[in-house]
């Protein structure tokens, strides 16, 4: 229960389900029992998969809009993280959508036919008020259909505590894979702690990997998306360090159970892992010092990338929705992506807005130092990797989830485990 | 499901529809609401369905959809990831339902002898079935983690490498076949011990009187009295554990590897993740002739023997 | 009985029957207390600060005891709304069912009809539909219905479920026919003997009933 209170974007659980009968049955039809959907024009209806303390950020946005207009209500409405995507899916094809709703951006993809294309609905100047680099993840087909909120990359986040107590220098963490070995050897062996998990809940492997196979030079996906590019030595080296971690160099024990090296970082039993920028909302409260650095410590790395994605708010096209109902939408959703503070004072992340990037407030909170310097220099070096967009993101998701788990675990060895997910991938695909 | 009159039953479907008997119009007339519901909530969506199976559907427009025939069986038949949920759910089914028949009826005979607490008892083995299977699936899931929860923790002191429950390949299974038990016996346990109670004490009283020792009464009395009751929980335990979902989305979302995904979890991604409503159908509909093939052997092997001794 | 005449063997068969006695207290209250344990975790969990939800070795018993997860619960979400709807949608679903089901298992045992075996083998059969894979026909259905958005839209499907006829005819089978033919034969019209006799003496099994449905209904809407 407590972690489920806990969740948050990053780490959602798959809680709240229903039984297997009925699970779709009442996803689909529940919205229609949630009360007034008033038809009085004015009332924008607004899906969001925040918890704790995007949540809490999300809210006080919401809350701020509604102060300041009358005409317009937002009605945020908060569902359930695992569930999120089947409930607006069945939404949509129930005829009953939302009149906005947050998309992670690598998602809009699947969606995109059934989104309200923004290009006539925005100003033309209404590019220049994002990051580019952001603005650029929401273009599908040479059309825009979602404005952008956040990116919320991956980093390194160590326990300085440990550190010490391993004899280590802790304002300097590992800032590539020598030092990382070196810092992680000497807290296997000073302390009894966990030294180093990169996929702290043991189920999303295929973020930091797939940054971490451009770092070292291959290729994740081919151009067109329709197969794997990664079958060659590169990747492979890359599978055996994850398996290197749990057996041969001994910094973690080989167990890739749900959310356990986030559990461990938390409770003070972990030195390092990879998490994104929501863990500053988590991490507030530690009893422990600890720090953030960037995550360039795969072996072989020739270049510097980490894994990022980006949160955008879209309007799902509905034919019962009058023009106005839509208008009112999309400003909702241009209000709400560009007066984003809290996003980034209390979620953590970086807002995509270049005005509130930019602004005093941000830069002065307490934040900025933590973790959002240190995100906002990655994104600065474009060292940023978006997962590919695809039709249905879980054809090569959820292969290397599996297999990367079944790795880190010792159940399964690099080679096997690089030609399962080149020949998933490529089966799910084509 | 008896079949006192055979001939009885053959000659019904031809007979021919007399309003003007009473018994025949009291009977339509109570059969009929549920009829008109189920007709139009259950019997339709299913032939919906089968039309379905036959389109590669398109959820957006469905009048856009393109026939393809048998096509999605073929390719069902070829699907190794299909398989590997098939041969998934077997296993689940083969772990839960002989265990949930047999340990729900021990519990019911158990608590039916003049136990102290017997109110108690009763509460606390039907409680967890109240449960969403959500909250079922977080607290086994809180039980059985490897650094922090309490199994391994007290495991560890007879084990020196206690085994990482959902994230092994071995255990995994077994493990959510375990929470499930725990979840759903009290279920079985009610409708045996309700069995079990409305059998006539005085058969036992003249047991006793022919000095038959406790385990003949049970072999000639208890099990042949409660065979309807032990038949119906072992007919629906079988068709849930067939097409069990929540339990092993939310514990181990089909994994290590796609060791625990099952049929209906694999019809929920192709359908819900994929958008292949069609596929699902098709999937739907062979879950659906597997049920209806098992069920009926079971009826004439067990069912048939049964009403005969 | 032996017991009577043979005292030492009467004692053995005495010890030997309250050894047994104890073996089955100790089987029946150590399932119990195993059932237990799960609840007690959770409850523990529930109550302990942050810092203590993730330590090494299992505190049963919360160090520091903290309400903050159950205000989070209270406040984060309209969970009364989300309550009473859910209670709403179950208890209306109950009483359907139970109507309904309790009407066509009392024509599929006690009335003779044509047809009755067809509808009961078809009604048998149906209880293998996977409901996964009828959903999606069957939102089509609700479409066609003009039944989005009302609560209908979830009653029905629920209502629609033949597991509830399956085990109420079980029950109404072993109802004696002598019992019907008396009322009949005292006067009683078919519906007085369905309400006046059937009804009252299933209590148990409509009890049961009442129950698993409303559990399950509850169970299927709520979490939302």
């Amino acid at each position: 229960m407590v972690r489920k209170l806990q969740s948050n974007q990053g780490s959602g659980r798959r809680t709240f389900l229903k039984t297997a009968a009925t699970t779709g049955v009442v996803a689909g039809f529940a919205g229609c029992l949630g009360g007034d959907q008033g038809d009085s024009g004015n009332e924008v209806e607004f899906w969001t998969l925040f918890a704790g303390g995007d949540g809490d950020a999300m809210e006080a946005i919401v809350e701020k809009f509604n102060d300041e207009h009358d005409d317009i209500q937002v009605s945020r409405e908060r569902q359930p993280f695992d569930e999120y995507y089947d409930s607006l899916f069945t939404s949509m094809t129930g005829g009953t959508p939302p009149d906005l709703a947050i998309f992670h951006t690598n998602e809009l993809r699947r969606f995109v036919d059934t989104l309200t294309p923004l290009d006539d609905q925005v100003e033309s100047g209404t590019k220049n008020a994002y990051v580019e680099s952001i603005w650029n993840e929401t273009e599908f087909g040479g059309s825009h259909v979602a404005l952008p909120l956040d990116t919320h990359p991956n980093a390194l986040y160590y326990n300085k505590d440990i550190f010490e107590e391993a004899g280590l220098d802790p304002e300097s963490p590992p800032t590539n894979f020598e030092e990382l070995q070196h810092a992680a050897d000497e807290i296997s062996a000073n302390t009894d702690k966990q030294a180093f998990n990169p996929e702290p809940y043991g189920r999303f492997y295929t973020r930091q990997f797939v940054a971490w196979l451009s770092s070292v030079g291959s290729e994740f996906l081919n151009e067109d998306a329709t197969g794997a590019a990664f079958d060659n030595d590169e990747a492979l080296g890359l599978i055996e360090f994850y398996s290197d971690i749990t057996d041969e160099f001994g910094w973690d024990s080989a167990d890739a159970s749900d959310d356990r090296g986030n559990r461990a970082f938390r409770a003070g039993d972990l030195a390092m892992t990879i998490d994104g920028t929501w863990f500053y909302g988590v991490l507030r409260e530690a009893d422990y010092d600890w720090g953030i650095a960037k995550p360039f410590v795969a072996p072989g790395a020739t270049e510097q990338y980490t894994w990022a994605n980006s949160h955008a708010l879209a309007v799902p096209k509905n034919d019962d929705r009058s023009d106005e109902q839509t208008e009112a939408a999309v400003y909702a959703a241009e209000w709400l992506t560009q007066n984003s503070t809290e996003w980034g004072t209390t979620a953590g992340h970086m807002p995509a807005s270049s005005d509130v990037l930019n602004s005093g407030t941000l830069q002065d909170a307490d934040v900025w130092d933590a973790t959002l310097n240190t995100f906002f220099e990655m994104a600065d070096n474009d060292q940023l990797v978006y997962l590919p967009s695809t039709d249905n993101n879980e054809d090569y998701v959820r292969p290397i989830n599996q297999t990367m788990a079944q790795v880190y675990s010792q159940q399964l060895d690099p080679e096997d485990a690089l030609d399962e997910m080149v020949s998933a991938i490529n089966d799910n695909l084509s | 499901m008896a079949t006192e009159d055979e001939s009885a039953s053959r000659l019904d479907a031809v007979r021919s529809i007399d309003l003007s008997d009473t018994e025949t119009r009291a009977g339509l007339l109570f059969a009929t609401p549920y009829l008109v519901v189920f007709s139009i909530f259950l019997l339709y969506p299913l032939f919906l369905g089968f039309y379905m199976s036959l389109f590669d559907w398109n959820v957006f427009a469905p009048s856009q959809s393109e026939f393809i025939g048998l096509e999605n069986y073929v390719r069902m038949m070829n699907d190794p990831v299909f398989w590997s949920a098939f041969r998934a759910t077997v296993y689940f089914v083969v772990l839960t339902v002989p265990t949930l028949v047999v340990f729900g009826l021990a519990l019911a005979l158990g608590v039916n002898r003049n136990v102290k607490g017997k109110r108690f008892l009763r509460t606390v083995y039907f409680s967890p079935y109240v449960l969403t299977v959500s909250v079922v699936s977080l607290i086994w899931m809180e039980m059985y983690a490897s650094d922090y929860g309490p199994i391994n923790y007290y495991l560890s002191y007879i084990l020196a490498d206690p085994p990482t429950w959902l994230n092994s390949f071995t255990w995994a299974m077994p493990a959510v076949a375990f929470a499930t038990v725990w979840w759903t016996v009290g279920f079985n346990f009610i409708i045996l011990l309700a069995a079990r109670q409305s059998v006539p004490e005085r058969l036992y009283e003249a047991a006793r009187i022919d000095g038959a020792s406790s385990w003949r009464a049970f072999k000639d009395i208890t099990l042949p009295q409660m065979r309807p009751a032990i038949m119906f929980v072992s007919v629906v335990q079988f068709i849930w554990s067939f097409q069990v979902f929540g339990q092993v989305f939310v514990m181990t979302d089909g994994g290590p590897g796609n060791s625990t995904q099952t049929i209906i979890m694999y019809l929920f991604r192709v359908a819900f993740r994929q958008q292949d409503f069609g596929y699902a159908a098709a999937i739907g509909y062979f879950l659906f002739f597997v049920l209806v093939a098992v069920s009926l052997a079971n009826y004439y092997f067990i069912g048939r023997d049964g009403d005969a001794s | 009985m032996s017991t009577r005449t043979i005292p030492v063997i009467g004692d053995r068969i005495k010890t030997g029957k309250q050894l047994r006695m104890a073996g089955l207290y100790a089987f029946l209250y150590g399932i119990a207390f195993l059932f237990l344990l799960p609840y007690a975790w959770m409850l523990s969990t529930s109550l302990k600060t942050e810092q203590h939800v993730f330590s090494q070795v299992p505190q049963w018993v919360p160090p520091e005891v903290t309400f903050e997860w159950y205000v989070a619960v209270l406040t984060g979400a309209p969970m009364i709304r989300w309550f009473l709807n859910t209670f709403l949608i179950a208890g209306a679903t109950t009483i359907i069912v139970v109507v309904l089901n309790s009407m066509i298992a009392f024509a599929l045992t006690k009335l003779d009809w044509p047809g009755k075996r067809i509808v009961f083998a078809v009604i048998i059969a149906s209880f293998m539909v996977p409901v996964f894979a009828n959903m999606v026909p069957l939102f089509q259905v609700i479409a066609q219905f003009g039944l989005v958005n009302n609560p209908l839209a979830v009653i029905l499907p629920f209502s629609a479920m033949p597991i509830g006829v399956f085990l109420l005819v079980q029950f109404f089978k072993d109802l004696p026919d002598e019992v019907i033919e008396a009322a009949r034969l005292d006067g009683f019209s078919t519906f007085q003997i369905y309400y006046r006799i059937v009804l009252p003496l299933m209590k148990p099994a409509i009890a049961a009933l009442s129950l698993y449905t409303f559990v399950y209904t509850w169970n299927s809407s709520s979490g939302r």
